[in-house]
């Protein structure tokens, strides 16, 4: 964090069209270039709204998805899990300490924390008496390719966790796990980092650990088009402005797709790893012409480039990545890395499972990359502070 | 407003000397009558009797009638608890203009609540009861927290559980009430108990 730029990443990132963001437009790591920083400069998001924060802001630089289960699965104790919840956010994200917080000094920064609240399918088998989910909203069957790993995969409900700061986000969720100990036991935890930096100034795009962009082409929070991808508008009353977020654990597999010349890394994608514009493009943003042929008249994009895959046959088809990237070291003499790549929704049935199934199809890339967790959410909506995350299941 | 689970639970302070939970004849309220609790309040016809404590004995007070009156509590909390007692906590505003005192207060959830105070005594923080309730200039807040001054919710009808709303109904010397709500944490300290092997000293 040694940036003394004057620029913070938020501001870029601001400007760029990201309307969305509810607050934060302090650059906190000062702007003199100085060791010794002021703490009057507190970065924040606010938590009340139509829908919940950690989606249209962008995100923090490190994150943790916690999954829970309930412990004893009813109705009763998940409207106390979602009290706790609503409780503790409303007041971690604005820098205040939790009630009964054992160590309030570690809330005063709250550094862009924001707290996302989703249930899973498996909550309206197991809680009797919920209202129904809607009926695009369930389990994502496993691909052709996947190597499912239970570990990775699934739970009642879960929190994501997105912050600029590691002791924040520590505070935070222990905080919350303490909070529900009675209530749900955490299944799994699943860390990310992002960049501090977009890829190129002006977009939102970010590096993954492959080292390619990832977020082309994504629909910019806060206008028309993301509002319809995104946010629910369709099934029961209670899901309305929430989303769906697709979870999935894609590790990388580095000693293999180092083999390859830069060439052939870009042809699997379809993107120059460079400045990520479309092969063809000058530019990253710029429509993908997927009919450009070289001197030869070889199409420049191939038939099994990973963006030809993933672009929507239709305008509908289209979802919303909000990714991070793990990295575990060196497991057994091999990296340990990949992407958690996390996306939303406003209806997996007609964005995400026709994309992921031409990708797991016949993807190029899939030689490199192999998904070993797979989980699906339904975020809740957001509430007003006179209510609670989630209340309307039980309205 | 009489109950068999009253009379089964009666204990008494060591420290303090009063009952932790009324006696049964705490539970027929009669003006000048004594009374064994500081602090538990019985409300009949719209008039509230409070025990009260008048040159070392303890009363019933003239029934005085129920209004609301602006106390607000925020960042109401109550420790988990499944039977016997529990702490609860927050920030009490006297929203008024004039000074406020808080003799009484009552949970559906507990056989009965005191207000209590932490003093040093002997060079050691011990829990007491406050004989006089909590005075609370007008405008002004009093902190409720673990090793501070708190509320002791005495006899627990149903375990609190976390995420929990309990209500409190806080009653004024002059008879005012306001409700407030509080919430149900996991909260390993405030661990107030009174203990019969440690009359003095209360573990931190």
């Amino acid at each position: 964090m040694s940036d003394h730029s004057g620029i913070s990443r938020r501001s870029l990132l601001v400007g760029s069209g990201a309307a969305g963001v509810a607050g934060a437009s302090i650059g906190y790591f000062g702007k003199k270039s100085s060791a010794v920083q002021s703490m009057t400069e507190v970065a924040k998001i606010g938590f009340y709204g139509v829908h919940q924060s950690g989606i249209e802001n962008t995100p923090g630089l490190i994150s943790n998805f916690v999954a829970f289960d309930l412990i004893d699965p009813t109705k009763a104790n998940l409207q106390s899990v979602l009290r706790l919840f609503t409780d503790d956010a409303a007041r971690l994200t604005q820098g205040k300490p939790a009630l009964a917080d054992g160590a309030p000094e570690l809330a005063v920064n709250p550094a862009n924390l924001t707290m996302t609240l989703g249930v899973g399918p498996s909550l309206f088998t197991r809680v009797p008496r919920l209202p129904s989910k809607p009926e695009f909203f369930n389990e994502i069957p496993a691909f052709p390719n996947d190597q499912l790993d239970p570990k990775w995969s699934g739970s009642d409900f879960i929190i994501q966790f997105c912050c600029d700061d590691s002791l924040t986000l520590s505070h935070a969720v222990g905080m919350i796990a303490k909070d529900l100990s009675t209530l749900a036991q955490v299944r799994w935890i699943q860390t990310g980092a992002r960049s501090d930096k977009p890829a190129f100034s002006g977009t939102t795009s970010v590096r993954n650990l492959m080292g390619q962009v990832e977020g082309s082409d994504n629909p910019l929070p806060g206008n028309p088009i993301f509002n319809s991808l995104v946010w629910i508008n369709e099934g029961p009353q209670w899901a309305k402005d929430g989303t769906i977020l697709i979870l999935r654990r894609i590790q990388m597999l580095m000693d293999k797709w180092e083999i390859l010349d830069r060439s052939a890394q870009e042809m699997v994608i379809g993107r120059r790893l460079d400045n990520g514009a479309a092969l063809g493009n000058k530019v990253e943003n710029e429509p993908v012409n997927f009919e450009a042929t070289d001197t030869l008249g070889l199409p420049l994009i191939s038939a099994n480039a990973h963006i030809r895959l993933a672009h929507g046959a239709s305008l509908s088809e289209r979802i919303y990545r909000r990714p991070y990237n793990y990295d575990n070291g060196i497991v057994d003499g091999k990296r340990d890395l990949g992407l958690i790549f996390a996306a939303f929704t406003s209806n997996p049935v007609t964005s995400y499972l026709p994309i992921q199934g031409r990708l797991a199809q016949s993807d190029s890339l899939n030689k490199w990359i192999t998904a070993i967790g797979s989980s699906t959410y339904l975020i809740l909506p957001g509430c007003t502070e006179n209510s609670y995350i989630g209340e309307t299941l039980f309205t | 407003m009489r109950s068999k689970l009253f009379a089964t639970l009666a204990l008494t302070c060591l420290l303090c000397g009063f009952n932790l939970v009324p006696v049964a004849a705490d539970m027929t309220a009669m003006p000048g009558a004594k009374c064994s609790m500081p602090g538990m309040t019985v409300t009949v016809a719209k008039l509230t009797y409070l025990c009260q404590s008048k040159a070392g004995v303890l009363t019933w007070s003239t029934g005085l009638p129920v209004s609301k009156v602006a106390i607000t509590l925020t960042d109401g909390w109550v420790k988990l608890a499944t039977t016997g007692m529990s702490g609860a906590f927050g920030i009490v505003k006297n929203n008024t203009k004039n000074a406020v005192t808080i003799v009484g207060v009552a949970s559906a959830r507990a056989a009965a609540v005191q207000t209590h105070e932490m003093v040093m005594k002997n060079g050691a923080m011990v829990m007491q009861m406050k004989m006089d309730g909590f005075t609370i200039p007008a405008g002004k807040t009093l902190e409720l927290k673990p090793g501070g001054n708190h509320l002791m919710l005495m006899g627990i009808t149903k375990p609190i559980k976390a995420g929990d709303y309990l209500y409190l109904t806080l009653t004024t010397s002059t008879g005012g009430q306001a409700t407030v709500r509080v919430i149900g944490k996991v909260f390993a300290g405030g661990n107030e108990t009174y203990d019969t092997s440690n009359t003095t000293a209360m573990k931190p």
